[in-house]
């Protein structure tokens, strides 16, 4: 048995890698339906590469879209507490870190194109010494975490 | 405008300024040079005068850049000016300095010179700021400029290592292992340079004389490198001084290269006790620190506070320096359910050569260090332990030599608690906590520990934050 913390990654960002594993996986196949087409037209190159390569790039597509997805699901959770951050994360190594908020420099939240659509944004939590990470959230709550941090971390010389 | 007085540098810094010119471009000419002895004639007449001429040339720019390089003390800044063709000012402000740090090298005693390094807040890696050449006198002014009230020199604390003392540290100082690599590596190296006739001889000298002479020579082998550790370690930590002046610390230390090294007490951010492999029979130990920000000696990661001290005496001195009381009380030593990964994680490492022994035999030659190995890993099963007191953290572990790290809960960065598949099973964990350190950050670990514990020790340990 693994412990879990409370929240969970938004259900939502499971579309978001889909659609990037497909973004992915048409620029893959754009380049080798043009080697394809090259070759049979002006190149005298061998086409079995390019079916080799096809067949891996559809099963990573699989496995992007049915397999990873779930798996990242599982495997982060995270708790906002009054005094620190909690993070878990890890299938194989389980790392389950905890970020004091006295602690926290700065606060990134990033968000692509696709991750708007769905309101969801990447945050990266920075102490002095270490950096952490929850892939998807809500962008309204990566917002107001941002905030009320910056509220509370007031850098102070001495403590550096 | 008021102008104040701009001085210049000791002109000792052309001599440095063509030697780092030289360095830049010494590679670029050995290739030339190389080029021309093996090729064509058109390269032969023009390497010959490349190198004068280049030499006259970066001594020319060298000067031009010492005529420029000036600076000025403000009321509470000093503007450093310099560049031929783009002019840079750089203003330091007094508030923002972290350390000033002075260095001697032979040459700079030789004239009575020092190199000023200022480091000042965020600057990790490089010293934000340094003068290559400085007159003594120049070197001292700069630096108390920095700290407000040094006029006095009377110190509040001071430390001078004795030479006995650094002799018993030099002898137990552990770097024989470095230096006896370093001499293997340097002598099969020259092997392949030799010509054949001589590897020969060698060779046959080698395979015809006895065992006995064999282990006569190793042993002589073994005594050079721990000679050349002992010079080594007396050049670094030769005339070792340590000082307090209210918050200040400053350690002097060096036999050929003076260093000195100056921060503030507050920045400390672990004590570290260090027992050596070949100290700890002798309840010795070193005390080092990690320090927050680009303080630190550039040959060294962290500080060593005290180069040599009796184990009974470590807390007291401590606290006379920092005064501060390092919690004392016994260590929580590890689930017994632990020493057998220690062990699996010591034989581990011999797969490998037990993999390639299929392709050959002589692989199997490694597994008579596996005891060795299986030694090493109990001991660090045995020295493991926690310490959770009211406001610090107290780890020990062994990597070689053992240390007992001692943090403070509100130095305390983050902490992260790691699960291996191997430990998920037996519901293990290791547990890491993250500090600052002159390097930017200092991790310190404890594997095995359980993991309710490990997860009740994270949580204190920031809890406690302020």
């Amino acid at each position: 048995m693994t412990l879990q913390l409370n929240e969970r990654i938004d259900k939502k960002a499971i579309n978001v890698w889909r659609i990037n594993a497909l973004i992915e996986f048409f620029i893959e196949l754009a380049l080798l339906i043009f080697y394809g087409i090259g070759t049979l037209l002006w190149w005298s190159l061998p086409l079995w590469p390019a079916m080799v390569l096809l067949s891996l790039v559809i099963i990573r597509l699989l496995i992007n879209c049915f397999i990873i997805p779930n798996i990242r699901m599982r495997i982060w959770s995270y708790t906002f507490l009054d005094d620190a951050i909690l993070i878990q994360s890890g299938l194989i190594i389980i790392k389950r870190s905890r970020i004091p908020m006295a602690r926290i420099q700065h606060i990134d939240t990033e968000h692509g194109p696709i991750m708007r659509i769905y309101d969801l944004a990447t945050l990266t939590i920075t102490t002095a010494g270490t950096v952490h990470k929850i892939p998807a959230l809500k962008a309204a709550t990566a917002f107001e975490l941002a905030q009320s941090i910056s509220a509370i971390a007031k850098v102070r010389d001495e403590d550096v | 405008m008021k102008m104040s007085k701009r001085y210049r540098q000791h002109p000792l810094m052309i001599f440095y300024e063509i030697i780092d010119t030289i360095k830049t471009f010494i590679f670029p000419f050995i290739i030339i040079f190389v080029l021309s002895a093996v090729g064509e004639g058109s390269l032969q007449g023009f390497s010959l005068w490349t190198p004068l001429a280049f030499t006259v040339l970066s001594a020319m720019v060298g000067i031009l850049r010492w005529v420029f390089y000036t600076y000025s003390f403000e009321t509470d800044s000093l503007t450093v000016r310099s560049g031929i063709f783009v002019k840079k000012e750089r203003v330091l402000k007094k508030a923002r300095v972290q350390s000033v740090n002075l260095e001697k090298g032979v040459l700079h005693r030789l004239f009575s010179l020092s190199s000023v390094h200022i480091e000042t807040a965020g600057s990790v890696k490089e010293a934000e700021f340094s003068l290559a050449a400085l007159h003594k006198d120049q070197a001292i002014k700069l630096k108390q400029f920095f700290e407000t009230n040094s006029e006095v020199l009377s110190f509040d604390y001071s430390y001078h290592a004795a030479y006995s003392v650094l002799l018993v540290a030099a002898l137990t100082s552990g770097s024989i292992g470095f230096i006896l690599s370093a001499l293997t590596f340097f002598f099969t190296q020259i092997v392949w340079y030799l010509p054949e006739r001589i590897t020969d001889t060698i060779y046959g000298w080698f395979f015809s004389t006895g065992v006995g002479l064999l282990v006569i020579g190793a042993a002589l082998f073994i005594l050079l490198a721990w000679l050349v550790s002992i010079v080594q370690y007396l050049v670094r930590f030769g005339q070792f001084t340590l000082q307090k002046k209210e918050d200040a610390l400053t350690i002097t230390r060096g036999l050929l290269k003076v260093k000195t090294l100056t921060f503030k007490a507050h920045r400390i951010q672990s004590i570290i006790f260090v027992e050596g492999l070949l100290r700890q029979p002798f309840k010795l130990l070193t005390i080092d620190v990690d320090i927050a920000g680009g303080v630190n000696y550039r040959d060294q990661s962290r500080t060593s506070l005290f180069p040599l001290l009796k184990r009974y005496k470590a807390h007291d001195y401590v606290q006379a320096l920092l005064a501060k009381k390092l919690p004392e009380a016994s260590l929580e030593p590890l689930d017994k359910k632990a020493c057998k990964r220690y062990l699996f994680r010591a034989m581990g490492v011999y797969l490998i050569p037990l993999a390639f022994s299929f392709y050959n035999t002589v692989f199997l030659y490694a597994l008579f260090a596996l005891p060795l190995s299986l030694l090493l890993g109990f001991l660090k099963y045995k020295d493991a332990g926690v310490l959770d007191t009211e406001d610090s953290l107290v780890f020990r572990f062994r990597r070689i030599a053992r240390s007992t790290v001692f943090i403070d809960k509100a130095r305390v960065q983050s902490v992260d608690v790691t699960q291996a598949p191997f430990q998920k099973w037996k519901q293990f964990a290791s547990l890491h906590v993250h500090i600052l350190s002159s390097s930017g950050k200092a991790t310190y670990t404890i594997k095995d520990v359980r993991l309710k514990k490990a997860l009740d020790l994270s949580a204190y340990s920031v809890d406690n934050v302020k």
